[in-house]
């Protein structure tokens, strides 16, 4: 390699490594969001980044964030649909806050178990409509970045996140309404 | 109820999304970048000299001397090793010219320039002084096999062998023909022979012809 190829090898390690560092926390949000494991988004983020840098195709990005997001967002899928489906919902942040004396125990806990309930039922949504609402409330990800994403039109994103809300709040009331039908006949 | 679900949901979703990844998630990926691409380039180096090393090869074995121009495998050539005989190719008296066609294309006819010509005969047992029976190289160098397999690779060669320049293919040479090998590999029977073309193809030399004039009858 002559002297001239070898500062252009540097150059282009030096710019990809800034776009690492730009954008690897973000990626690992896209794929922690499908994956739901720290392990499995971190598999994806480096296998995301290997892709890109083999390929060079993140020289060619005019989108950065949503080109990213989109090459994660497939891996992670891609990932999901081969392993089995974990549980998810709950783990060792599910009773922080019952120490914190901001509230009464009572209410922190019933504000957990609400909470708890509501992840669980985010995660019983159908697919669709679970990853355009997980996606869209990322940082900074507008309804057209996630339409990029998915490579689903604007408008869908937007009717899929209101699709997505009323059945969340039809199923949280529901649930809520017979929490409180099993608490009264106690 | 609504602003209650819309605060907790809120909540449920950045908590989600806002996850951190272990400290330096950006070394580990770039190191993992930088093995696999110093992987990559020790491949394509490894592709080129393979390569490089195929080439070099082919320009050697295309070089290299003596190469059989084509193969010959379980042939019997005849050489002809006397070059009064080839060079008479075609202008042979007719009776030479009758002989049989095997002798014809296997002894006299040049190709291309070249002295001898390989012709597959495998039972002429012909061996005179300017005829000499060859085998060719790759069979002579071939080591000898014995026994059942040894016989089924020679039976599997001979069945690959290529198909013969001359059909039918010839058989032993007849009486005739062996008397024709004679007169051209020896000498003194060649430089009759070639004496005898000479005076052939000499012009016929007619003495003046001399017309008596007819007497008038009176």
């Amino acid at each position: 390699m002559t002297a001239f190829g070898r500062e252009e090898a540097v150059g282009r390690e030096e710019q990809f490594a800034a776009l690492v560092e730009r954008q690897a926390r973000f990626v690992y949000r896209v794929a922690y969001s499908v994956v739901k494991n720290a392990e499995d988004a971190e598999d994806v983020v480096q296998e995301a980044f290997l892709k890109l840098y083999r390929t060079g195709a993140w020289r060619g990005m005019e989108e950065e964030k949503a080109y990213l997001a989109r090459v994660a967002w497939r891996i992670a899928v891609g990932r999901v649909q081969r392993l089995p489906r974990r549980e998810m919902v709950g783990g060792e942040d599910a009773m922080d806050g019952l120490v914190s004396g901001e509230s009464s125990p009572e209410d922190l806990a019933m504000r957990r178990s609400e909470e708890l309930r509501l992840r669980q039922l985010i995660e019983e949504l159908p697919e669709d409509l679970r990853q355009t609402l997980r996606l869209s409330s990322l940082e900074e990800m507008s309804s057209r970045e996630v339409g990029m994403v998915m490579g689903i039109p604007e408008g869908t994103v937007r009717t899929r996140l209101m699709r997505a809300r009323a059945e969340l709040r039809r199923r949280f009331e529901a649930a809520g309404a017979s929490v409180r039908a099993r608490k009264e006949t106690r | 109820m609504s602003d209650r679900f819309d605060e907790l949901l809120g909540k449920v979703l950045s908590e989600e999304s806002a996850v951190e990844p272990r400290a330096g998630l950006e070394r580990r990926v770039m190191a993992r970048v930088g093995e696999r691409s110093a992987a990559a380039s020790r491949w394509w180096m490894f592709a080129a000299w393979a390569g490089e090393l195929a080439v070099a090869a082919v320009i050697l074995v295309a070089l290299l001397p003596g190469r059989p121009k084509a193969r010959a495998v379980g042939h019997v050539g005849l050489a002809v090793s006397n070059p009064a005989a080839a060079s008479l190719g075609h202008g042979l008296p007719s009776g030479a010219k009758a002989s049989s066609r095997s002798m014809m294309y296997g002894i006299l006819r040049p190709r291309s320039g070249q002295a001898s010509e390989s012709v597959p005969l495998s039972k002429t047992g012909l061996s005179s002084d300017g005829v000499s029976r060859g085998v060719s190289a790759e069979r002579a160098a071939a080591p000898r096999r014995s026994g059942a397999s040894g016989k089924q690779v020679v039976q599997a060669e001979e069945a690959a062998l290529p198909k013969l320049d001359v059909f039918p293919s010839p058989v032993g040479l007849g009486e005739h023909d062996r008397a024709v090998a004679a007169l051209v590999s020896s000498p003194k029977a060649l430089a009759e022979l070639v004496s005898l073309k000479q005076e052939q193809e000499e012009p016929v030399r007619v003495a003046a012809i001399r017309i008596a004039p007819l007497q008038e009858a009176q």
